[in-house]
């Protein structure tokens, strides 16, 4: 069985894959998170993790996004193989 | 006539494409959301077509309010009967984020009965990186014309319009493909026609990569943000310097051939003191408006901007803001109105309103003529370092240092006194490609702000100069200026301003200046004209150092000037904004007060040492 973790846990270079969002997370963002192409089942590359608390950066296909800890951590990942 | 609406998500040149077909100049840069409202403007090789730019969005689904607001205008355009076709601009090196639009925007126009048109832009980019798309293949599984093209270079714009130019069909359900109706499985569908039509390899991806791990690095990010903000305010004094001093040159020229043909000395007196006195001392400081648009220009265009806004995320939540809040703030270096309008990228209702709170505190460009005048009328123009720093930039550095922090303390205690809120919207923010500036576009995006600048403040300055000269020079012909209506008027308000150190006509100054700022100068350069009485014209900054004013009150009229709300279009766009004059008057008053307190106590501070 895959460990979980969360999107914030990722360290750069590291690739995972989103398995869901934590239900306290709102609908709203999730369906943004969706859009920006964070959906379950997307492999998520960490492509900067700044030090002192800064937001990090998540590669989803072509496109970079920076997102802060608050929301990160409602993004639990699995491993991924491959 | 031919209606275009023009539409994409952000940062995916749509602007810049607009520009292109219609040979305007809306602004453009390398930064997601910059476009606010739309823009109309017509095709410049075929007058009958009628360009609509949108702000770019990520999805039909509104998150914040400047978003809710594009969707509905694009909707009610939809709606429109008038004839149109949808233009949906996506970047073709991201095909899968905008295709996912795109397939939202397709089904909406097919029920509104209106064509689309694909521009997949940015092709030169991906030729630079040998990367291909497939636009045949890709057409056709979608069933919507589509034009590979660059609006950078101009590449394809000619195909697009003759395009444009034909009865288009609107758009029919594909055959082979899923109806997409939700948001599932449009991006389910927009990444499989990515993947099979769109650009293969991670050059692009990787290249960012590499200069994301230097510029967000915890010590190179952190010196290099820092290196970047000092040389932005060294260049105002530093690059701008010549060009100001041809300007002084050239003014002076000027009033050395006109003066001498004028007989009339009532006509005289005015050219020589309102004239080139007053509006000719506020044009010399213009060189330094167009380079700190420059400036900021490059900045967003490299794609630096949203790393900055990154870096500077977790320090500006120490305040209640967000690092969206940075783009905003940075834009009111230039000038809050921007600034105000910049504030819609963010989400957080509350974070949005801390932002309107700190904008006109930034030091922005109404604000650095007065600075400069100070600063070189007070400061030696030494340079220490072996050379590298010059004191007059360090200082214009502090004082903006200074517009910061004033704005960041007041949005940290009102938070404070508000109390955390749980439901703020979370940053999420995405990371243009880094690329080289166009400069074209940026010298003209410099030298329109430089010109808008003028021609805005123009106008007021010229009034309020007619008006302060003729109570100045009346009713004794400019003989004594103490003894005109001014003169008057000024004594009386002198009181208000004698904490301070500043005599009546600082006072005069001041209280003109609530207009617009840059008034002020222009009021000082009218006043000392008629005091000065003579023909040759003098810099300002000399005649402020003649007159005797104590280096405390020069000091003072900085941190006034850097917290005073005075800027009446500023506040009328934040009426605008928040759709009431509550949060413009309370600003109006309570930076007032702050400023004249905090001006009247530094007065006393530093006169208070230099008598020890």
């Amino acid at each position: 069985m895959s460990s979980e973790s969360t999107l914030w846990q990722m360290r750069r270079g590291e690739q995972r894959v989103i398995e869901r969002f934590t239900s306290s997370m709102r609908d709203v963002y999730q369906t943004r998170l969706v859009e920006l192409g964070f959906g379950p089942g997307t492999v998520v590359m960490c492509m900067a993790a700044p030090s002192l608390g800064a937001p990090k950066l998540y590669r989803v296909a072509s496109s970079v996004f920076s997102l802060e800890k608050d929301i990160a951590v409602q993004v639990t990942t699995v491993e991924h193989n491959g | 006539m031919k209606r275009i609406l023009v539409v994409g998500s952000p940062n995916s040149g749509k602007s810049m494409l607009f520009n292109r077909l219609t040979g305007l100049n809306q602004k453009v840069a390398n930064f997601p959301g910059i476009t606010v409202n739309t823009h109309t403007g017509h095709s410049r090789h075929y007058p009958n077509m009628e360009l609509v730019d949108f702000p770019g969005v990520y999805s039909l689904h509104s998150l914040s309010a400047e978003e809710e607001t594009a969707i509905e205008v694009f909707t009610r355009a939809l709606a429109d009967e008038h004839p149109a076709v949808v233009l949906c601009v996506v970047d073709a090196t991201r095909l899968e984020k905008g295709l996912q639009f795109t397939l939202q925007v397709i089904e909406a126009a097919r029920s509104a009965g209106k064509p689309v048109v694909i521009a997949a832009n940015m092709i030169d980019t991906l030729r630079k990186h040998q990367m291909q798309l497939d636009a045949v293949g890709l057409a056709q599984a979608i069933g919507v014309p589509l034009v590979p093209l660059s609006a950078r270079t101009g590449e394809g714009i000619e195909t697009l319009e003759m395009l444009l130019l034909q009865q288009l069909p609107v758009t029919e359900e594909p055959k082979d493909a899923p109806i997409a109706r939700d948001d599932g499985a449009y991006r389910n569908q927009a990444e499989e026609l990515a993947q099979r039509y769109g650009p293969q390899g991670d050059l692009l991806i990787e290249s960012t990569g590499r200069a994301d791990a230097f510029f967000l690095h915890s010590i190179t990010g952190g010196v290099s943000f820092f290196l970047i903000m000092y040389l932005l305010f060294q260049s105002i004094f530093t690059w701008a310097t010549p060009v100001m001093d041809g300007v002084e040159a050239t003014l002076m020229w000027i009033a050395g051939q006109v003066m001498p043909w004028v007989g009339n000395s009532f006509v005289r007196d005015f050219l020589n003191d309102a004239i080139f006195g007053g509006i000719g001392a506020f044009l010399v400081f213009v060189p330094q408006i167009f380079m700190l648009t420059l400036m900021v220009g490059v900045m967003e265009d490299s794609g630096y901007l949203a790393r900055a806004a990154v870096i500077c995320h977790r320090p500006l939540r120490l305040f209640g803001l967000t690092g969206k809040s940075f783009v905003p703030m940075l834009s009111g270096v230039a000038c809050a109105i921007p600034g105000i309008y910049a504030a819609r990228t963010i989400e957080s209702p509350r974070r949005r309103w801390l932002t309107y709170l700190a904008v006109p505190l930034m030091p922005c460009s109404a604000r650095l003529p007065v600075y400069a005048l100070l600063i070189s009328a007070f400061i030696p123009a030494d340079k220490v370092l072996g050379g590298w720093v010059g004191l007059q930039g360090l200082a214009m550095f502090m004082i903006y240092l200074l517009g910061i922090m004033a704005g960041l303390l007041v949005t940290a205690l009102v938070s404070r006194v508000q109390g955390e809120q749980t439901d703020d919207a979370p940053f999420v923010l995405e990371m243009p490609p880094y690329r080289l500036p166009g400069w074209v576009p940026l010298l003209r995006n410099a030298w329109d702000r430089s010109r808008m600048f003028v021609y805005r403040a123009g106008p007021v300055i010229f009034w309020v100069t007619l008006v302060v000269w003729l109570l100045g020079y009346f009713p004794n012909m400019g003989e004594d200026l103490s003894a005109s209506w001014l003169g008057a008027i000024g004594l009386l308000l002198e009181p208000v301003f004698s904490p301070m150190g500043l005599d009546w006509k600082y006072g005069v100054a001041i209280i003109a200046s609530f207009l617009a700022r840059e008034v002020f100068v222009g009021t000082l350069g009218t006043l000392f004209g008629i005091e000065g009485a003579e023909d040759n014209v003098i810099s300002l900054a000399e005649r402020v150092q003649a007159s005797g004013l104590p280096v405390g009150s020069g000091f003072a009229l900085l941190i006034f000037f850097a917290i005073a709300a005075q800027c009446v279009s500023t506040l009328a766009t934040l009426r605008q904004e928040t759709g009431s004059w509550k949060l413009p008057i309370q600003m109006f008053i309570s930076y007032g007060l702050l400023a004249y307190v905090a001006a009247v106590a530094v007065y006393q501070l530093v006169e208070g040492m230099a008598a020890l």
